[in-house]
């Protein structure tokens, strides 16, 4: 009787219960994923950009402060110069964002 | 494909594989969650939540373990958050007593299975977890205490107890059963 009831037991124990997932629950889950992901995304570029524009007025107000006549000297021409160099650099900084990020997922698969 | 294959192409940012995944384990995931939330709870979108917490850590997956271990470890732990946010019964297995509905034929085998079912579903959730993970997805004790960090001893203790208890009603019945014939 006992050894029946064991073997009753561990019989319904490794069947399987009912599962409740609608249909297309996998796909449902990658949309998700994308979604969520496109989002974060598009709040990490938002968040560049402050801290970009952060640092330009840090920068501007620490000039000023410190070395009030440089700025003075510096005409419309001269400034045009320094933007795409701002903006060369801002490229450079998410780069080396992307290729660390890559490298850091390659150590972790590869040891 | 293997293991480290899929990971690799899942963070690749393949669609085709990320869903291969989650079709994988969605069975694994639905045990941890189903035997720790109650039935009336959302339990798809809490094994939503789950991969998509297994998707943002996946890069962080070192294959020091296997890779069910790992997804059952973050489905657990998230299930369990979940309880103690929601405040879901702690009960003790000694506190338990069984309800059982009238209408199971014990004879049958296919009843016999949904009347054991109903009594598991009445064990304390570390009961139901346990005995989950040791007989339905065939983990070893020593993946049981890296998924729920029990001691051994707690795990066996746990299955031994939830197995007795189930027996002694399970006995019971049965000798009604036959007591009717």
């Amino acid at each position: 009787m006992s050894g029946r009831v064991d073997e009753i037991i561990e019989k319904a124990l490794k069947s399987e219960p009912k599962l409740e997932f609608s249909e297309g629950f996998a796909d449902k889950v990658v949309r998700t994923i994308r979604k969520k992901e496109s989002q974060n995304q598009r709040k990490l570029y938002l968040w560049m950009a402050l801290g970009c524009l952060v640092m330009f007025a840090f920068g501007f107000a620490i000039m000023k402060t410190f070395v009030p006549g440089y700025l003075d000297g510096f005409s419309g021409d001269q400034f045009n110069k320094v933007i795409p160099l701002a903006v060369i650099i801002g490229l450079i900084v998410v780069f080396i964002q992307y290729l660390d990020q890559k490298l850091v997922k390659e150590k972790y698969l590869f040891g | 494909m293997d293991e480290k294959q899929l990971v690799q192409e899942v963070l690749s940012g393949s669609d085709v594989a990320l869903k291969q995944l989650i079709e994988k384990y969605e069975r694994l995931v639905a045990h941890m969650v189903g035997r720790v939330v109650p039935e009336h709870m959302d339990k798809e979108e809490i094994c939503q939540d789950v991969f998509i917490q297994v998707y943002k850590k996946l890069s962080g997956f070192n294959f020091e373990s296997k890779l069910s271990t790992w997804i059952a470890t973050i489905a657990y732990r998230m299930a369990v958050n979940f309880s103690k946010k929601k405040k879901l019964d702690q009960i003790d297995l000694d506190e338990v007593s069984f309800k059982v509905g009238e209408d199971f034929d014990t004879h049958e085998a296919n009843d016999m299975k949904l009347f054991v079912h109903s009594l598991v579903d009445q064990l304390p959730a570390n009961y139901r977890s346990v005995l989950t993970m040791f007989y339905l997805d065939g983990f070893s004790y020593p993946e049981i205490v890296e998924i729920t960090g029990m001691p051994e001893g707690t795990v066996k203790n746990y299955i031994h107890r939830a197995k007795s208890k189930l027996k002694s009603i399970v006995e019971k019945y049965s000798e009604k059963e036959i007591a009717l014939q």
